[in-house]
């Protein structure tokens, strides 16, 4: 890690050039004359992309609650101001940050774009509803914007070298499932969802393969009995949730999973909020923890 | 007659002072002198936020609530019943539904085409209104009836879509709810010409709306074409709605309120009621604006949360007040 | 002093009544095999009846997830349908029900704001009491709001009322969920009503009360058949009116509170199944009252099955089958209402 540092420092130092930067996003491009120094994120992936480059925004939209951002990467940045919802931004305090990037989802800020761009070089990517190869796209625009294409390129060979070390030490055909549960529901995040994109990384199959189209399935106890993953992961809101009712009914135990306890409660946040290289290595040594142990077992 | 010219004038003073609030406060705080400063000799470090974003911000609440309120006027006039509002007559639900429809269908599409998308299923819902109750146009309940059923089956061809389409319930879910954030100069235009036709209109046929209020054979012995009248008030308040929802949303309330504490203000006559109508929908647009974005800075709540509050006490007061129906 | 009510001439009501338990049974029976990735059989519900064997996956998923699903559509829509026709009784109006009149949204906004945590300590009550005082506040609302409370009744006051009330609540419901940004989705489903997680406590919730509801329903059955008479009459025959319309409202509330605890504001069942009932039965309200819980019953219980085909292997709400078509028979109903007005 501490090589990784002092390679960006030396990067950007030597990276300060006269140099316009132009970054092609998702609805237009964006020049920066000079690397952006005030950045503002509005969403989480970004933040984790930010993180990744040593740059702490000045503001991110974390729906007022700085939490929400996992420790390790709140632990790499600064404080930031809040800017609100995600969904709904306060575009005065954005521009009282007088920032020189902003960095947008395109599903949620489409429709402010122009006056994003009135205040700041906007970069418009695609963040909400992402699947993991989207992310790693996005982030290398991200960098881009920095003039740390090179950084990042090799940051993102990294990742990809220790995701590799993870599948490896994984080594398995096994099932694994990750869901969102809440007080009248439980969520899959299918295949195309970032986290189903992170397990499939892994070498690790989805026991619901057939899913392609939508992100967030919602289901009942039947479906997943039915679906019946090896290994199930769940991230609760609250602390009595629908969840917690399927644990009661009998049909709960049949499941392979919790049969062979191999049901983990984890945190949403990591698995579901934050999307990015820092939060999926995460999320692959926790997988490699629980599939790690049953191997060790055996 | 005499009381209606006394309670504008003070109706646009509170106006003003929610206007001054308005630009005033929000999660980056400008104090009045600064205001002032600004406004007059047009330079500071809030030109930004001022000129691009609370003024414009300010027009088009403004301009939505006075359009939504003379609409509501409109509609509680043909129908005859104060309960009544544009929401009643499936129109929002309409130019909700295409606007849905749209965004599910042409997913990557600009949103450019939103507020023409809106104005038009708008519209279409009148029609479907027209062809179902055209032969009971002139009997309010048998309208307010058929309106209901029209928006009920609206709402549940909505929930049908986000249902079977979920990635699209956030964004959707805010956008029918009503909010003015992010709406700004390039708006101006999608409400503030309807306006400017629609306001003479309504001046024009507030008369005969009073005729009509004596009920139909008196107002047609008195030479009201009843049909056509009715008529011609529905279109103007569904252009107006439709515009307002284009615009901003699916936004409740304000013309089901605002009309009826105009009447509470200066009495039954139309012409009188069409200035103080509009300020008082001006009025509450602009302050529920102001409390969606300084209830819990910096997060902004859609504005059509907080006119959903506003009418709940509404109709608490609603209950105890009124009598005759 | 017995009135002779108008009765079908051809088969007995009673028997008509008594047809609708086969169906019942049939639509229970598919409610329980229908749409499901392990092939479930009624062979499976009978050998089930007859020795449960708690290693057959089959039996398995038919009693603990199949059995109290069907088993609340079953109560969930004998309750809704009941609802709407005391509804329709005491307001003399054949377009009331739960749903359209604000009651049912009025429990779902009490849901809502407990189920977000927006308010901390409605949060930690018990679900049904908060869905009771939510409905229980529609239902003061109506029925102050739509001059209920007093003789006569204007029709379109109360609809008018019913309406207002049920979009402001539901604005209200909307931005509870938009606050509450994350969970959206979950809460959001549930609005539409769905009976997707129903568990036996639940069961448990609703069969009581439903069936306190049906007999304070049965009670009323024989003064409502004297209101239809109209007002003045009944008072002048000594029905209490006002009584009438108390009780009437607290069976109304205690059922529709019920449903929604443990299936969300499903839509239309009210408005629709009355109708039918009428259709079929006639006009007496003592036999109405199980008629309508028989035909809800049989109605919800086919639209989940529908429901569970519609996204077939996933689930879909109920409650969006239920409004769409319930929709689509309100707007039937307003339109025939309205020509009939033209005479």
């Amino acid at each position: 890690m501490l090589r990784v540092l002092s390679l960006f420092l030396v990067l950007m130092l030597s990276g300060v050039s006269l140099a316009e930067v132009r970054v092609a996003g998702e609805l237009g491009d964006v020049v920066l004359p000079a690397p952006p120094e005030r950045v503002v994120a509005l969403e989480f992936s970004f933040v984790d992309a930010l993180a990744t480059l040593g740059v702490s925004p000045v503001g991110v939209a974390d729906d007022g609650d700085a939490t929400r951002v996992i420790d390790p990467i709140r632990a790499k940045l600064n404080e930031w101001t809040s800017l609100g919802s995600r969904s709904q931004p306060s575009l005065e305090v954005i521009a009282s940050l007088e920032p020189d990037l902003i960095i947008a989802d395109v599903e949620r800020h489409a429709a402010v774009y122009e006056d994003l761009q009135r205040i700041a070089p906007t970069l418009i990517l695609k963040s909400r509803g992402e699947t993991y190869e989207d992310n790693l796209n996005a982030v290398m625009k991200v960098a881009q914007a920095f003039g740390q294409e090179e950084a990042m390129a090799e940051r993102i060979a990294q990742h990809k070298a220790t995701m590799d070390a993870y599948a490896a030490q994984v080594n398995s055909q096994a099932t694994v499932q990750f869901a969102v549960s809440s007080e009248k529901g439980v969520w899959l995040h299918g295949p195309r969802a970032y986290a189903g994109g992170v397990i499939a990384r892994l070498g690790l199959n989805s026991p619901i393969p057939e899913e392609t189209e939508q992100a967030y399935i919602q289901i009942t106890l039947e479906r997943l009995v039915q679906a019946n993953p090896d290994y199930f992961l769940v991230g609760e809101y609250g602390d009595q949730t629908a969840v917690d009712t399927y644990k009661q009914n009998p049909l709960w135990s049949v499941i392979t999973a919790v049969k062979n306890d191999h049901y983990v409660e984890t945190d949403p946040r990591l698995w579901s909020l934050n999307r990015g290289m820092i939060s999926a290595e995460i999320m692959a040594a926790e997988l490699v923890e629980m599939l790690g142990t049953s191997t060790a077992a055996q | 007659m005499t009381r209606w010219l006394p309670t504008s004038v003070t109706l646009l003073m509170v106006l003003l002072v929610f206007a001054a609030w308005h630009l005033g406060f929000g999660a980056v705080k400008i104090s009045l002198p600064e205001l002032w400063q600004t406004l007059v000799h047009g330079q500071s470090d809030y030109e930004f936020i001022l000129y691009g974003y609370r003024m414009p911000r300010l027009f088009i609440a403004a301009l939505v609530g006075a359009a939504l309120a003379l609409s509501g006027l409109l509609v509680q006039g043909v129908v005859r019943n104060p309960l009544a509002s544009p929401d009643i007559l499936g129109v929002t639900g309409g130019a909700s539904l295409a606007v849905v429809g749209f965004s599910i269908v042409w997913t990557g599409a600009s949103v450019v085409w939103v507020p023409f998308v809106a104005l038009a299923g708008g519209f279409a819902s009148l029609g479907c209104l027209l062809w179902l109750a055209r032969p009971v146009l002139n009997q309010s309940a048998s309208l307010a009836l058929v309106g209901v059923a029209l928006s009920a089956l609206f709402a549940a061809a909505i929930d049908f879509l986000l249902t079977l389409y979920p990635l699209e319930i956030n964004s959707s879910l805010i956008w029918l709810t009503g909010s003015v954030w992010g709406r700004n100069w390039s708006h101006l235009p999608l409400i503030a010409p309807w306006l400017a036709v629609l306001i003479p209109v309504a001046a024009f046929i507030a008369y005969r709306l009073d005729l009509l209020d004596l009920g139909d054979e008196a107002a047609t012995s008195l030479g009201t074409r009843v049909g056509r009248l009715r008529l011609v008030a529905l279109v103007t308040a569904v252009a107006l709605a439709s515009a307002s929802v284009s615009v901003c949303g699916a936004i409740s309330f304000v013309g089901l309120v605002a009309p009826h504490m105009a009447r509470f203000l200066v009495g039954h006559r139309h012409l009188p009621l069409i200035p103080v109508c509009l300020l008082l929908g001006a009025i509450l647009m602009v302050s529920a604006d102001l409390f969606a974005r300084i209830l819990m800075p910096p997060i902004e709540l859609p504005a059509g949360i907080v006119t959903a509050f506003i009418g709940a006490p509404y109709f608490v007061f609603l209950i105890t007040r009124y009598k005759h129906w | 002093m017995t009135l002779a009510l108008p009765v079908r001439r051809t088969v007995s009501p009673l028997w008509r009544i008594g047809a609708l338990v086969p169906v019942l049974l049939v639509a229970f029976g598919l409610a329980l095999t229908s749409h499901s990735q392990f092939d479930l059989r009624l062979r499976d519900v009978v050998t089930l009846a007859v020795a449960f064997d708690p290693a057959n996956l089959n039996h398995q998923v038919i009693a603990s997830l199949r059995l109290p699903r069907a088993l609340a559509a079953t109560f969930v829509g004998a309750a809704l349908a009941v609802a709407g026709l005391v509804m329709q009784g005491m307001t003399r109006n054949p377009l009331a029900s739960p749903s359209v009149f604000g009651v049912s949204a009025g429990a779902a906004l009490a849901f809502a704001v407990s189920a977000t945590g927006l308010i901390a300590w409605v949060a930690a009550l018990p679900l049904l009491l908060v869905t009771f005082c939510g409905a229980g506040l529609a239902g003061v609302l109506v029925f102050f709001l739509g001059g209920l409370h007093r003789t006569p009744i204007h029709p379109v006051r109360v609809i008018l009322a019913g309406v207002a009330l049920n979009f402001l609540f539901l604005s209200m419901t909307r931005g509870a969920v938009i606050l509450a940004d994350e969970n959206a989705y979950g809460v959001f489903h549930w609005l539409t009503g769905s009976l997707g997680n129903v568990t036996f406590d639940d069961v448990q919730l609703v069969v009581p009360w439903t069936l306190l509801g049906l007999a304070g329903a049965l009670w009323l059955s024989q003064p409502l058949n004297l209101l239809r008479l109209g007002e003045e009459r009944m008072q002048n025959l000594g029905g209490g009116i006002r009584q009438v319309r108390w009780l009437g409202s607290l069976v109304v509330v205690l059922l529709v509170a019920a449903a929604v605890s443990v299936a969300g504001p499903i839509g239309f069942v009210g408005l629709m199944v009355p109708h039918i009932a009428r259709a079929l039965i006639g006009t007496d309200y003592r036999l109405l009252v199980p008629a309508c819980a028989l035909l809800g019953a049989i109605l919800l219980l086919v639209a989940d099955t529908l429901a569970r085909g519609l996204r077939f292997p996933n689930d879909s709400p109920v409650g969006i089958l239920t409004t769409l078509l319930g929709a689509g028979f309100f707007l039937f109903l307003a339109r025939r209402k309205t020509l009939e007005a033209m005479g």
